[in-house]
């Protein structure tokens, strides 16, 4: 009897269907990649907070040290967000068929691979300038903040790269484009915060 | 338990006045303690509002995928006749 109502109950019951994943591992992984690197970013800020606001308002930038160039850098900032939104734009293009988010794809690695390429040539002009690592506490977390997020830019342009390259030849997945876009928006929205602590 | 209320209030509040920490040295003036408070506000607070976040996109995203499993399971039977 018992064996019987137990045959039912199994016949009854719908097959479980295959376990969906709330979240891709892929897209998870950055996640907490991107967590980790947020703090790394807070400490960095709070650090430059805290030194700024011990320096008095006459000392900051300390005398004898090159202005940063807030003009051409804001330039820089604009393109670097604009590279943001037409990922966004290549992420809904691509819902609607793959091949149609190449060109915004690309577009949106060269305007982040402008923005690496300017601050470089931005450093090379600061450091014949007298703005080293070393010069001042203000080239220091300069160099070490700004620098911090162009190793975090060329890494995440690096992923965007190898994603096109994916995507071009067909094989690209939606959540690897989601982890290179999770990373590419971390990038992009931390700048304007590096900007207004660091520039202005 | 309410003999331990006060005591931890007092710890709580002592920790305003960090002097362990060379920002928070007497000589410094008001901008530099500011700075210092401000800045150990925004580093605790970040973590537990990423995580709380994230948190709760979960659950909103869980509970999404149990309602579409709901649907799923009411149209299949019309589906099959």
């Amino acid at each position: 009897m018992s064996t019987n109502t137990v045959v039912l109950t199994s016949e009854l019951r719908p097959e479980p269907g295959p376990r969906r994943q709330i979240i891709p591992s892929g897209v998870a992984g950055m996640f907490l990649f991107v967590f980790s690197e947020s703090m790394l970013f807070a400490g960095l800020i709070s650090a430059h907070t805290v030194v700024r606001a011990q320096a008095a308002a006459q000392a900051w930038p300390p005398p004898g040290q090159p202005r940063l160039p807030l003009g051409e850098t804001a330039l820089n900032t604009g393109a670097l967000l604009l590279s943001g939104v037409i990922l966004l734009l290549a992420h809904a293009w691509f819902k609607k068929g793959p091949s149609r988010a190449v060109a915004p794809f690309a577009i949106s690695i060269f305007l982040g691979a402008f923005f690496v390429v300017f601050q470089g040539m931005e450093w090379v002009a600061l450091i014949g300038e007298g703005l080293t690592l070393s010069s001042s506490v203000y080239g220091s977390f300069f160099y070490v903040i700004v620098g911090a997020h162009a190793i975090h830019a060329a890494g995440a342009l690096a992923g965007m790269v190898w994603a096109w390259v994916r995507l071009q030849r067909g094989r690209l997945s939606a959540s690897e484009f989601q982890t290179v876009q999770v990373f590419w928006y971390f990038v992009v929205l931390v700048w304007p915060v590096l900007y207004l602590k660091i520039y202005l | 338990m309410a003999r331990l209320r006060m005591p931890v209030i007092v710890v709580a509040l002592l920790s305003l006045v960090p002097h362990a920490l060379m920002a928070a040295q007497k000589e410094q003036g008001f901008d530099s303690k500011l700075a210092f408070i401000l800045t150990t506000a925004f580093m605790t607070l970040l973590p537990l509002g990423i995580a709380g976040g994230v948190f709760l996109w979960l659950r909103k995203r869980v509970r999404e995928m149990r309602e579409e499993e709901t649907q799923d399971l009411a149209t299949s039977p019309r589906e099959a006749e």
